[in-house]
């Protein structure tokens, strides 16, 4: 055991502590956002309180006992199955946020189908390699769609929704732009780590390498989770303002 | 360009250099370095507080 190896472990014990604020924090300033925006507060409080759970699970998996073991175990089951509900969830509170979810069905089907083949792709893929129960290329295949899914995602939130922002009223476009810009940004950049540190496993599967990796996977829900959602509730504080 | 516009792209690219370099104090400095960028990524989109100011 060294010094990575336990930063490690205490990161999925930061990562825990503030979701439990971000969705006490969500709930408390709920009193906020007009009757329209009220969705958007519970799909917040959905996406962060949900990931608690799993990263409960996750920090006593990642303990001292597997730390100390001979071979470390590392939570991957438990991470795909956080992703799997909570990331439908943030991706869907933009098209409440902006009311695309009535008005662009399709579109918000197609996003969250987009969404469940890049976590099941991914997890397929991470679960062969790491656990060596299928060759290599089928991981890289089951890796290459998820991550054409991850674009599909990309192409929505950085040219069809924007695309889709100026049929909306100007006072609330402004807020709109301002809150799917940077919704994008985190989608675009924030996301490409979970492919990056998958590929980046495929050719350098020492311990040291995956326990950065964990490290950095905490520390990438932690802002990409959290901000995503914060940002978007901001937002809808905004828009209630507009409104009243 | 100013640092809020580059910052969620040095939070990726902070991430990746983390992952591959040797790991060592440096390391820690990515890691440090990448934190800032995640808070500023998210700070510089909310106006916490200057939403609060306007309200006054």
């Amino acid at each position: 055991m060294n010094i990575l190896a336990v930063t490690t472990s205490y990161s999925f014990e930061l990562t825990l502590i503030c979701m439990i604020a971000a969705s006490l924090y969500f709930l408390l300033e709920r009193y906020r956002l007009s009757g329209k925006y009220k969705k958007v507060s519970t799909l917040a409080f959905l996406t962060v309180a949900l990931a608690i759970v799993e990263y409960l699970g996750m920090r006593d998996y990642f303990g001292i006992e597997n730390l100390s073991s001979n071979n470390v175990n590392f939570p991957t089951e438990f991470r795909y199955l956080t992703w799997a509900v909570s990331t439908p969830l943030m991706l869907y509170t933009f098209f409440v946020l902006s009311g695309f979810n009535v008005i662009y069905k399709k579109t918000a089907i197609a996003t969250l189908l987009l969404n469940f083949t890049m976590i099941t792709s991914g997890f397929f893929s991470e679960m062969s390699f790491s656990r060596n129960l299928a060759s290599l290329d089928f991981a890289i295949i089951m890796f290459a769609i998820g991550f054409s899914a991850w674009l599909g995602i990309v192409y929505i939130y950085n040219y069809l929704l924007p695309s889709y922002l100026t049929s909306i009223k100007s006072a609330e476009q402004k807020y709109l732009q301002h809150c799917l810009s940077s919704l994008a940004k985190i989608v675009t950049f924030g996301w490409l780590i979970y492919p990056v540190g998958l590929v980046i496993s495929f050719y350098d599967p020492s311990l040291e390498t995956a326990l950065m990796r964990e490290l950095i996977y905490n520390l990438g829900d932690l802002f990409n989770k959290i901000g995503f959602v914060i940002i978007c509730y901001f937002c809808a504080i905004k828009l209630s303002k507009l409104r009243n | 360009m100013n640092f809020k516009t580059i910052a969620p792209i040095g939070f990726l690219v902070l991430a990746i250099a983390a992952i591959i370099l040797p790991k060592d104090i440096f390391t820690a400095i990515l890691v440090f370095l990448m934190i800032l960028s995640g808070v500023v990524t998210i700070f510089s989109n909310i106006d916490i507080f200057g939403d609060d100011e306007r309200d006054k």
